[in-house]
């Protein structure tokens, strides 16, 4: 199965980690702010090339993951997807507390990884949405 | 140190949580038993929980180190910018990022000193932070120390 992956990410070593993970299942794409995470994540529902996954962090110029991640679902809302059918996302963030990780769920993430980044860990998540095998 | 993680698959829930535990429990063993230089050393720059952690994939080690010598020190200049100008918000964020990091490329001392200083932008503290830079400072500058006695200074020129 091909991933088509989102990486938001404000810092240049956790995109570097994560795409040479997704690189080898599919096209990805990077953002470096929420904004512009909504803005890709649009344009691709609008191709009508959804996006697979996304890999969010929280703590972002412009627009927060927390923020991204509302809007984005709001969008698949308006789209006729339903919640658990549309774009698995993990968030990876350093923020470890209870409160953002609790934020986070309520707003419909999949997956809440805490950094320092694990690959390992990356893809037993993508295992546990059986992306990849 | 546990981190859970939403998985349909319920072995794979409890699967993670052993294997979080076991290395937790064999990391803290094999830390106990070194010598108090090597502690230091891997306080400030932690290769094996690296590598660990990126599979054994020693290209991407030198790569993600390679970006992390590059990117750090142009941060670390932001930040300071950002506190003379006393922009608490992108003070935090910028240390935020920093904090991000030091945490992937397992430099726990400058991962701890970039936390002090978000935490001090949450608290309002931007005069506390100019001191914490200088740690920060200090802390990067250990690290490129480290980096070079393993002979990772230079890691992309390898190739060449």
């Amino acid at each position: 199965m091909t991933v088509k992956s989102l990486i938001v990410e404000d810092d240049f070593t956790s995109r570097l980690i994560i795409q040479r993970l997704l690189a080898s299942y599919g096209e990805c794409h990077m953002a470096v702010n929420g904004r512009e995470a909504v803005a890709a994540f649009l344009d691709a529902i609008r191709s009508d090339e959804p996006y697979t996954l996304i890999c969010l962090d929280i703590l972002m110029p412009e627009m927060d993951g927390h923020q991204a991640l509302k809007e984005i679902r709001s969008i698949e809302a308006e789209n006729g997807i339903m919640i658990g059918d549309g774009v698995k996302i993990v968030m990876t963030t350093a923020l470890g507390d209870m409160n953002s990780k609790l934020t986070a769920l309520n707003a419909s993430c999949d997956a809440y990884l805490v950094k320092p980044l694990d690959v390992n860990k990356m893809l037993e998540t993508l295992r546990c949405f059986k992306l990849v095998d | 140190m546990f981190q859970w993680m939403y998985c349909e698959h319920f072995q794979t829930y409890m699967k993670q949580f052993t294997l979080n535990l076991g290395i937790e429990l064999i990391n803290a063993r094999w830390i106990r038993n070194m010598d108090d230089q090597t502690k230091n050393q891997q306080s400030v720059f932690n290769e094996p929980d690296l590598i660990q952690r990126l599979m054994g994939d020693t290209d991407l080690e030198k790569a993600v180190i390679a970006a992390f010598l590059s990117e750090i020190p142009e941060l670390i200049l932001q930040l300071k910018q950002f506190v003379d100008a006393g922009n608490i918000a992108n003070a935090r964020l910028q240390a935020h990022t920093i904090r991000g990091a030091a945490a992937n490329l397992s430099a726990g001392n400058l991962r701890a000193a970039a936390e002090q200083i978000e935490e001090l932008c949450k608290q309002d503290d931007l005069e506390s932070c100019k001191p914490g830079i200088a740690v920060l400072e200090t802390e990067f500058d250990r690290f490129t120390n480290v980096i070079g006695s393993l002979g990772l200074l230079h890691p992309l020129k390898e190739k060449a």
